[in-house]
């Protein structure tokens, strides 16, 4: 979940004030930005909905981007927590096969809008507007990657 | 062991929400790689017909939401400023093998 000042510079995050993610275990070469305690509900891939949340997610705050990544920073992160709540909603604009190597399965492009807050050790803190956001991206689906990729799946529906 | 627990669940020996233990030990990293700047990160930009697992091994649901917007911020100083967000939120709920070489349920977020 990342803040900008003014303008978004998604190039060289010039621009960007905060980054909070749980971070890369162990980094470089580990779970990147995965973690539990988050709650799921109403997935409905036919409708295209879904929702998501959780309340005060321990997150760490990188700052931004590159730093979340290079660890050039000192300190590098500090400690934060985060709460949201996501919302996934039809129609359901484009439906279609996983095409990444080692993974079969089914996804479906839908919309999605977000309310959430965070704050940081030193104070700081933020609140999203209800209104007025944009879904930048959406999807739901189903995979099975690794040893429970279906060599079947993939090529049925691939045809 | 993983091998052994994933060949048997898919080839249909057993369905693997049999086997799935009901605790979370940590799930393997994806495979699929990005380097940046020369640093290999296990994870994957989001896209259409692409998985978007940060976890491998892994048989159940996702979503992505990229979602942007505007919020106000409060410094520690207690001035209040409008800043903008931008989100890249995922899930992966279903089984997946954990380290540990054996199946489990559990539900992950990508923040």
């Amino acid at each position: 979940m990342d803040l900008y000042r003014g303008q978004y510079d998604f190039t060289n995050f010039t621009t960007q004030v905060h980054d909070f993610d749980p971070g890369i275990h162990p980094y470089p070469a580990g779970l990147f930005w995965t973690q539990t305690g988050i709650h799921l509900g109403g997935i409905n891939l036919e409708e295209g909905a879904a929702h998501m949340s959780a309340s005060h997610l321990p997150e760490r705050d990188f700052f931004n981007l590159p730093n979340a990544l290079f660890r050039f920073q000192t300190p590098v992160s500090i400690e934060a927590s985060a709460s949201f709540d996501i919302h996934w909603s039809g129609p359901v604009t484009s439906r279609g096969s996983v095409t990444t190597p080692g993974t079969s399965g089914q996804l479906v492009m839908c919309q999605a809008n977000m309310t959430w807050s965070a704050r940081n050790s030193l104070g700081f803190s933020f609140v999203s507007d209800r209104h007025g956001t944009t879904s930048a991206f959406a999807q739901l689906g189903r995979v099975r990657n690794g040893v429970f990729f279906d060599q079947g799946e993939s090529d049925n529906t691939n045809d | 062991m993983a091998g052994v627990a994933g060949a048997a669940a898919s080839a249909g020996m057993f369905p693997a929400t049999v086997l799935a233990k009901e605790s979370n030990p940590a799930p393997r990293p994806t495979t699929n790689t990005q380097t940046l700047n020369g640093v290999t990160f296990d994870v994957t930009f989001f896209g259409p017909g692409v998985d978007p697992s940060s976890i491998w091994d892994f048989n159940g649901l996702v979503g992505v939401a990229d979602v942007q917007g505007t919020g106000t911020a409060t410094n520690p100083d207690g001035s209040k400023e409008t800043l903008l967000f931008d989100t890249d939120m995922r899930f992966m709920s279903g089984v997946y093998v954990g380290l540990d070489g054996h199946v489990h349920k559990g539900t992950f977020g990508f923040v």
